[in-house]
């Protein structure tokens, strides 16, 4: 196992104090002893206490444990510690594991067993089929008046005319009819509705985004109406869409895609302190893409266990769909950095990842993101606007808030104005960048925090 | 299907537009229709997107010949970048310059994008970032160089004309590193029209390298309507060998100052006294000499100290017939202060190290909380001299600990190996004895550390490690980890 680069450390750093404290104890003479196993690096480390802290790190995550009072995660210990084996692997001699972290590491490794073998039990056991049928009814039925509301609401809404729907008090009343829909436990319709006052205001050219979210909304609607005679997939995607949640013992109790995964992106999105991270894998072995969902809420930490530019050995179990893309991982190992990128993983040309797309989208019409990975891009300025071209000629529109930002400067000076192999998500419009890899190796630059 | 066979998508789009606006009431259309239509042609346009064409490329990078610096050495100013400290970029800059590497790719927009952002924006850090930064920065408007700092532009005349009171200070001095007669020149030629603020600005930038030249110039403007531009005029004139109103103050110091044999003396004595003028002459505001005092003290000490600092030096040696030393050992003990106030201003406009290195002694042998005023001296002075400052400074008696470090903090840096393990045996000797106040003495060192020599950085963090414990303060710990960044990095590029 090779230890992370810097970068990707940093990467992991929940805030910018914890990155700068995490640089500042990345110096031997600030270390008691560190050390490392096939399976872990270790490290002691004095701080303000008496005793020095203990920091573990189980490599195949990374996942992180500090007995150090902090309530950030990964501590400053556990980066300063990674930073430390990143710029100074010598110094990490392999050794036996002292207990401390060998008792934490196999904990952790029974845990993990235990999870999915509850999983595969929770998914055998012979459960009372009468009383989860009566609850599932139940549950239907408050979802069909919540689709019921929601199409009046939609109505309504059009009859009176979108332009009287922008002021003050009719976007405050907006609101409420997505509390309300959260109520009737149908939060996918909360979220269009909630959408609606932002994009109502969005600014020019507001009119042709409104109605472009609120035909997908009467999509949506117009699916859960007939939810009863849609074939079995497609129904599963149109609960999903309302705000069913899937069970994720039944993905990890289902076979899943045994394969070497790339990590080839990843981006967070930052919304009422809620974080929503994605992360793309990429199959080597059956070119398969999967999207891997990670939420956390106001200052819990995101898992820290899928490192952007790192590749492993591992099974993914995807979530049951007409489009299986959304994906856990069930089991992988420790991995490494991620090296070039087969040229048949990638779309091709703009061309095929566009009709990839328009495939997709008649699978799933009321899809966000589409996933590309495009050999031989490279970045195109048009005026004030920003497109990512192939070798054939063809252009796709850049993220105009992307194009904006520092990203678009590393991600043009990762390509140096040379074709290289770049990802990013479509959506319909616009092409989101979210990392290079070049023989160089992989550059994430990807928005991270707020959206 | 032919072209006329459908609308495309987004024309529908658009034709619904204005019913939804307004509301589908009005025209009894059935919202769930027209929402299907919508929704038809948003999917359609979405799922039969036509990529755009790319048009041209853009250039390519063009490879760079120098290497890029080491992986640690880069590491190091990656973590410089995420808490910027400019001292120590623009070090690692110079440190690269000097080794001949530049910095690697994935760190050079990260640099860019700092170093656009700094009020004054290092040559060596932009060229440091190399082949790559200058291909960028070509693309980025945001980081091209500022041109003021290079070539006179071609339109500078017009510009003169027509620019803003900044611009066109920027563009002179511009212009005088060139040509220093055509910068004055363009002043002359728009004097009776500008403003008064413009016109001080235009003295401010020809100030910093005013001569005999200017001289005439700045002379008439001493008689212009607006009090700022006189005294602009006036701090001009005085940095200029041989200006008349240097002469006009050098003849005013010829009947202040006075040598008298010491009565009784054993040794061939002179005292040398300041008779301070009795009356303030209306004149004198013409030359800038103020009445009323800016700080404390007598209005006859105040006009005496300024008539002094703008006189010849060579007026106290004429007068007293002893050299610079003695002239300073022979001052009364009543006058002594004013005489060595005004001798320290006129050293330093004078930039005159025979001065300097008697002034500096003697101000340290005889008012020793003045030291700070001697940093303004500190680049006239001899490698000696400064060691034996330094010396002077941190065995002065009647100095604590932390008027030692403020005083060493003010000296202008880099130091030499020499002076630094001078400074460094200081710290030693203070290790061993009581409890610093890590909160008084934090800013002093912090300011130090910087200057320190590399060769000394090593043993001072670990002098301060050992002087400060770990809780003692945050700002002490921030600048020993600077301290043993500084050494790192230095081991780095030497590595």
């Amino acid at each position: 196992m090779q230890p992370l680069t810097q970068q990707q450390v940093l990467a992991l750093a929940p805030d910018a104090a914890s990155a700068t404290a995490g640089q500042g104890l990345c110096a031997l003479k600030k270390w008691t002893s560190v050390g490392r196993s096939g399976r872990a690096v270790w490290g002691l480390c004095q701080g303000s206490g008496k005793d020095p802290y203990q920091i573990r790190v189980d490599l195949t995550g990374p996942a992180f444990k500090c007995n150090c009072p902090s309530r950030k995660f990964p501590c400053k210990h556990g980066l300063g510690l990674m930073l430390l084996w990143a710029k100074e692997p010598s110094a990490f001699k392999e050794q036996d594991e002292p207990g401390w972290v060998s008792e934490w590491i196999e904990g952790r490794a029974e845990k993990q067993e235990k999870k999915v073998e509850k999983a595969k039990a929770v998914a055998e056991k012979p459960v009372d089929l009468e009383a989860q049928a009566k609850r599932a009814a139940q549950r239907d039925a408050r979802v069909r008046e919540g689709v019921a509301g929601c199409r009046l609401w939609l109505d309504d809404l059009l009859r009176r005319g979108l332009a009287a729907a922008r002021s003050g008090s009719a976007l405050s009343e907006m609101e409420k009819t997505a509390a309300r829909l959260v109520d009737a436990q149908a939060p996918g319709l909360a979220g269009y509705v909630r959408r609606t006052p932002e994009l109502l205001v969005s600014g020019d050219g507001w009119e042709a985004r409104i109605l472009d979210h609120l035909s997908r909304l009467h999509l949506l609607l117009a699916a859960a109406e007939q939810l009863g005679s849609l074939p079995p997939e497609l129904g599963t995607d149109v609960r999903t869409a309302l705000g069913y949640t899937q069970s994720k013992d039944e993905v990890l109790a289902a076979p899943g895609v045994q394969d070497r995964w790339c990590v080839i992106a990843q981006l967070i999105e930052e919304e009422d302190r809620l974080r929503s991270r994605r992360t793309w894998l990429l199959g080597r072995g059956t070119g398969r893409r999967a999207l891997v969902l990670d939420f956390a809420a106001g200052l819990q930490p995101l898992d820290t266990s899928l490192v952007a530019g790192v590749e492993f050995e591992g099974e993914v179990g995807f979530y049951p769909s007409r489009l299986p893309q959304r994906a856990l991982i069930k089991s992988r190992d420790a991995g490494a950095s991620l090296t070039q990128l087969p040229e048949g993983a990638a779309d091709g040309s703009i061309e095929a990842a566009l009709s990839g797309y328009a495939g997709a989208l008649a699978q799933q019409p009321w899809m966000f993101r589409w996933p590309m990975v495009l050999a031989g891009g490279g970045l195109v300025q048009h005026g004030s606007r920003w497109l990512i071209a192939d070798s054939s000629g063809a252009a796709l529109p850049i993220s105009p808030a992307f194009a904006r930002t520092l990203h678009l400067w590393r991600l043009l000076s990762a390509t140096s104005g040379r074709p290289a192999l770049i990802t990013g998500e479509w959506d319909g419009e616009n092409f989101l960048p979210l990392s290079v890899i070049t023989p160089a190796g992989y550059e994430d630059v990807a928005p991270r925090g707020a959206a | 299907m032919t072209q006329a066979a459908a609308q495309s998508p987004p024309q529908v789009l658009k034709q619904l537009i204005p019913g939804v606006l307004v509301g589908l009431s009005r025209d009894q259309q059935q919202p769930s229709l027209v929402l299907t239509r919508a929704a038809r042609a948003a999917t359609r346009a979405r799922a039969g997107f036509k990529p755009v064409p790319a048009g041209t490329p853009l250039p390519t990078c063009p490879d760079d010949a120098s290497p890029a610096a080491s992986p640690g050495a880069g590491a190091i100013l990656d973590r410089l970048l995420t808490d910027p400290d400019a001292g120590l970029i623009e070090e690692w800059a110079t440190l690269a310059q000097d080794r001949g590497v530049r910095v690697a790719d994935r760190s050079v927009t990260d640099l860019l994008e700092w170093w656009s952002r700094q009020p004054r924006r290092s040559e060596a850090v932009f060229a440091a970032t190399g082949a790559r930064g200058q291909w960028l920065a070509s693309l980025n408007p945001e980081w091209r160089k500022p041109v003021a700092v290079t070539a006179v532009p071609a339109h500078a005349d017009e510009l003169w004309q027509t620019g803003t009171g900044a611009e066109r200070a920027a563009l002179l001095t511009t212009i005088r590193r060139h040509d220093p007669a055509r910068a004055l020149g363009l002043v002359r030629s728009t004097w009776a029209d500008d403003g008064a603020d413009d016109r001080r600005r235009f003295i401010d930038a020809l100030l910093a390298d005013a001569s005999m030249l200017d001289e005439p110039f700045l002379e008439s403007a001493l008689d212009d309507r607006a009090k700022s531009v006189r005294r602009a005029a006036a701090a001009a004139l005085i940095t200029i060998q041989g200006s008349r109103l240097r002469a006009r103050m050098t003849a005013l110091a010829r009947t202040i100052i006075k040598a008298d044999k010491k009565k009784g003396a054993l040794t061939s004595g002179v005292v040398i006294t300041l008779a301070r003028p009795a009356e303030y002459d209306q004149a004198w505001d013409r030359d800038g000499i103020e009445e009323q005092p800016s700080g404390g003290g007598g209005k006859r000490a105040w006009w005496t100290r300024q008539v002094l600092a703008g006189a010849d030096l060579k007026v106290w040696t004429e007068v007293s017939g002893l050299p610079p030393e003695r002239v300073l050992e022979s001052l009364d003990q009543d006058d002594v202060t004013d005489a060595l106030d005004a001798i320290t201003r006129a050293a330093q406009l004078a930039r005159s190290p025979e001065w300097a290195g008697p002034v500096a002694r003697t101000v340290l042998a005889l008012e020793p909380k003045k030291v700070l005023e001697l940093t303004t001296l500190w680049p006239l002075l001899t490698q000696d001299d400064q060691e034996a400052l330094v010396s002077r400074i941190i065995e002065a008696p009647k100095l604590t600990f932390y008027d030692v470090l403020a005083a060493l903090a003010a000296l202008p840096g880099p130091w030499s190996p020499a002076l630094s393990t001078r400074i460094l045996a200081l710290f030693q000797k203070h290790a061993t004895s009581k409890k610093p106040d890590a909160w008084l003495l934090a800013g002093p060192i912090d300011a130090m550390v910087r200057k320190l020599s590399p060769t000394a950085v090593d043993a001072m963090e670990q002098t301060l490690a050992a002087m400060f414990s770990a809780e003692s303060s945050n700002t002490i710990q921030k600048t020993i980890d600077k301290l043993r960044l500084r050494a790192e990095m230095h081991k780095e590029f030497k590595a």
